[in-house]
Order: C-alpha cells, then structure tokens, then sequence
C-alpha cells in the first residue's frame, strides 16, 4: 500500500484518468472529491461487504409455499 | 444438447438444458465459485417471483424478481466493463432481476435494488452489478404499512 500524507486543497493522482483531492477534513472525517471517468466505478468500501452479506442471507431463503399468495397480500 | 440432472435441496431433481445454463463467470459476491446458473420460472405459482439455482451448489438458489414490478422507473446504466463483460451488443439482450431475501417472517422480504443480476439472455452470462446509485440494499417488497399485517 502506498501511503501518502496529504492536506485539506491537495490532490492525487491515479493512473492517466483519476483525481482525488482532500475537500475537508472535520474531526475524524475526511470528505474527498473523486474524478474518473464514467467508465470506472466508485464505492464506499463497505458496500460490498454488505451486498456479501445480503446476498448470503439471499440464499438461505426457503422455497415458501406459494410466493404467489404472498404476491397477492401485497396488492390487497 | 446434453441434458443434465441436479438434485436441488427446493425443487427436488431438476433436469437441465445445456443451453439454458447461464454462467456468471466471476460467480456472485458471497459465491464466488458458483458460476453456473439457471434460472426457474414456475409460472403462475410464484407470481412475479422466479429462481436462480445454482448448479455447482444444489442448495443455493434465489429469490429473483424484475425490479420493475417494484420501482416502474428503475434504471440500470451498465457500466463499460459490464457491456464488454457480458458481450452486450443491444440493450434488448439484457434481463435486469434483483435478489430477494425471504426470511422466516415473509412479511418483511427486501430485494435488493443496489446491486442488480444483468443477464445477456442471448449469450447466456450473467453478473451482479453495484450501483453508484444510492439505492437500497434490503428495499421493502411489502412497504412500511404492509408490514402490521404480516402473512398468517
């Protein structure tokens, strides 16, 4: 991992496309400003833990007696 | 096309269609060694509910369902390297589904609308999308006010 100690208006770059720059820093919280192209994809890193998560409790859903009549009590 | 029989822990044995396989070559996250998918569409039993079962895992299988019939103007922008992940040529190819969980009280199913199934029907590949959007992860099938009345 690369470190780099950088202050609030200071910027880095990544690869050709992406900039990311300190916005502000309050507390314990830094805000960052991110700029990339459309093409690549930005998450908070706790995103995926949590569709792992949820994905995995997905799965373990049982076969219900009829998803059917369920369908139906959501219409009534 | 060779058929192949799997023995699922919901359906009992299924038998398969080579052809009907839908791969997700990179699996799903939480599952990233199941790669082989089909999926389930028992018609007017489960409404507008399908499956996706595994083939590498008979026990695994979703709940899926459009998320259309939830939110009528959800919209997925498929990213460059879904587009060239998935070998789509024409937005027609892709079938859109969100995963939903199902626990003990069914009242409270959620799908999750933050990270959508993109299927190019055509080229029979699949994969799990994260969206920037902030959408939910556990969206309410039911709604907040559905949830007193529960499913006897």
């Amino acid at each position: 991992m690369l470190v780099l100690a950088r202050k609030v208006g200071e910027k880095i770059v990544i690869g050709k496309d992406i900039e990311v720059t300190v916005l502000a820093i309050k507390g314990d919280q830094v805000r960052l400003g991110i700029e990339a192209p459309d093409n690549v994809s930005i998450h908070r890193q706790e995103i995926f833990l949590e569709i792992e998560a949820e994905n995995k409790r997905a799965a373990r859903s049982k076969k219900p007696l009829s998803l059917a009549q369920l369908w139906e009590q959501r219409n009534k | 096309m060779t058929p192949l029989t799997i023995n699922t822990s919901r359906f009992g044995p299924l038998t398969i269609d080579e052809k009907d396989i839908i791969v997700f070559y990179k699996g799903i996250p939480g599952f990233p060694q199941l790669r082989r998918f089909i999926y389930l569409d028992r018609g007017a039993e489960d409404g507008p509910f399908g499956w996706l079962q595994a083939l590498d895992d008979a026990e695994v299988a979703f709940i899926v369902i459009d998320p259309l019939v939830l939110q009528p103007q959800y919209q997925v922008a498929a990213t460059v390297e879904m587009v060239a992940d998935l070998d789509i040529t024409q937005s027609e190819q892709v079938q859109v589904l969100a995963i939903v969980t199902l626990t003990d009280d069914l009242a409270t199913a959620t799908a999750n609308l933050r990270a959508p199934l993109l299927i190019n029907v055509d080229k029979r590949l699949g994969q799990q999308l994260v969206l920037e959007d902030a959408l939910p992860v556990r969206h309410p099938i039911f709604g907040a006010q559905d949830t007193q009345q529960g499913v006897e």
